[in-house]
């Protein structure tokens, strides 16, 4: 025969004790199980993310928009970013018969002083060798001087006259 | 339009040269029979890129994007092909070169068409009297390109409030790019793209390569100071702050914007060359270079981009395999 418990007792308290457990893995469950949901939820409806680094700092005006899907932005063929790319092959030289080695250049006020800018890489030497098959041999541009070495092609070559007037000049604009 | 031709290495290269959006167009191909369509194809482009990019035509995509800032606006999809190559520059360059500086640059001064403002610097005192005497304290939304919004399956654009985009740092030289590349693909022959400075080329070159002369200002000529290079692909590109200069209240003003200051770069660096993949490329190096101050320099080697900085002073560094320039060019430099 089982004798009534007494509402004060060790197996009330013990009784009590292990409800409490239970219903604190409950929460502790649900949270976590919520808490997943919502980040889940709040991330694929949160919008304007063009980029994956997206901040927080265009959360504030979308609080209040319709969402804008961006679904395809990442899928796109340069997007997001690779780093910026470097030529085939580096810059060449011109020949010294071009126009900004003739004497017209004023050049007097150069002092020494500015003239030994530090040296960040050796020219030339360190050029990455990227070129592609298809590219041509780089050549210098030059008139056909006594002095000067022919150009590798049999083809004419332009003349230093007529090229300055083909020169394409990249400055700020 | 000016249009001269040479043969060089058997064909013969073309060059026509106008002006549009406000700066130079020069364009050469290595097949001079082609010079009407180069330049339809070109200017079909340009066209194009001015009514979807420009800030100052009221009529563009980006005029009314920057209107309705706060709202969802459709827009043609080339300004959202060009306001993605601007946030890829800006999140390559980590920031340094912003898309949502117009307001910034607007601020500085520079709230019309540049031929407008040299017409009006040309005339003493009706620019400054246009602004007040006094120290002015302006209050904007400082918001980055994180916070642009784009929608590429409807081709719709959001940005913030108080936010206005300016794409002048990376749209010209796109443009470059697309003129150079369909110009090639339409008629088959090597070209080559310069717009203001900014130079894009497709197809084989000429022999000898495309020659290209690099100074600090695109309109000084080939006469300028400077050191001249051959490329023979890819793209090359020159960002300098002694251009596209205006006083604002007796401060010197220019059109390149540090983000993190929001007003025009105070740095090491005179002009910046750098050669790259492409155009778009080479001219996000050159604007960030400026804007990096000194750590370009361990940045474009990092990148492995052949670059060229110039100090306000004239001291030349070359960086990456961009070639050393002979004594009488660096000394040229120097007079600058």
């Amino acid at each position: 025969m089982r004798l009534p418990t007494h509402p004060y007792s060790s197996q009330a308290r013990d009784a009590a004790m292990r409800r409490l457990r239970r219903a604190n893995r409950w929460t502790v469950a649900l949270s976590a199980a919520l808490t997943g949901l919502l980040t889940a939820v709040t991330g694929n409806a949160s919008i304007g993310k063009t980029h994956k680094t997206a901040s927080g700092l265009g959360a504030a005006s979308r609080r209040n928009a319709p969402p804008i899907h961006h679904s395809m932005l990442h899928q796109a063929d340069r997007y997001p970013s690779h780093p910026l790319l470097a030529p085939q092959q580096a810059p060449q030289p011109a020949r010294s018969n071009s126009p900004e080695a003739e004497p017209s250049q004023p050049s007097s006020a150069a002092s020494e002083a500015t003239l030994s800018p530090t040296r960040e890489a050796p020219p030339e030497a360190a050029a990455p060798s990227r070129q592609s098959s298809l590219t041509p041999k780089p050549t210098h541009v030059s008139a056909p001087a006594p002095e000067a070495p022919a150009l590798p092609k049999s083809a004419p070559t332009p003349s230093a006259s007529r090229l300055k007037r083909h020169l394409i000049v990249s400055g700020g604009s | 339009m000016s249009s001269t031709t040479a043969t060089t290495g058997g064909s013969e290269l073309a060059t026509l040269s106008w002006e549009a959006l406000g700066t130079s167009v020069v364009v050469q191909i290595t097949e001079r029979e082609s010079s009407a369509r180069a330049r339809k194809v070109v200017e079909r482009e340009l066209d194009a890129i001015d009514r979807a990019c420009s800030r100052f035509r009221a009529d563009s995509e980006l005029s009314r994007v920057n209107r309705c800032a706060g709202r969802i606006v459709e827009v043609d999809p080339l300004l959202i092909g060009a306001l993605r190559v601007a946030l890829r520059a800006a999140e390559c360059s980590n920031g340094d070169v912003d898309p949502t500086l117009g307001s910034a640059l607007v601020l500085a001064g520079y709230d019309r068409d540049w031929k407008q403002i040299a017409d009006v610097d040309s005339r003493p005192g009706d620019r400054q009297d246009a602004w007040p005497a006094r120290p002015e304290v302006v209050a904007r939304t400082i918001a980055g390109w994180q916070t642009v919004e784009i929608d590429l399956e409807r081709s719709r654009v959001r940005i913030p409030r108080g936010v206005q985009l300016d794409l002048g740092a990376t749209a010209k030289a796109w443009v470059a790019d697309r003129a150079a590349a369909a110009i090639h693909r339409n008629l088959g022959c090597g070209a080559l793209v310069c717009l203001g400075g900014d130079v894009a080329t497709a197809g084989l070159p000429p022999a000898g390569g495309w020659c290209i002369h690099v100074t600090d200002d695109h309109r000084a000529g080939p006469r300028a100071p400077g050191q001249t290079v051959t490329i023979m692909s890819g793209g090359l590109a020159t960002s300098s702050v002694a251009v596209r200069c205006w006083l604002r209240n007796g401060v010197n003003m220019h059109h390149i914007i540090d983000p993190a200051t929001r007003a025009p770069v105070r740095g090491r660096w005179r002009t910046a060359s750098v050669a790259a993949a492409d155009c778009t490329d080479a001219n996000t190096a050159t604007t960030a270079a400026l804007v990096r101050n000194r750590y370009a320099v361990e940045w474009l080697k990092k990148l492995g981009l052949p670059a060229r900085l110039v100090e306000h002073g004239g001291a030349i560094h070359e960086l990456g395999g961009w070639p050393a320039a002979p004594r009488e060019d660096r000394q040229a430099g120097c007079t600058r």
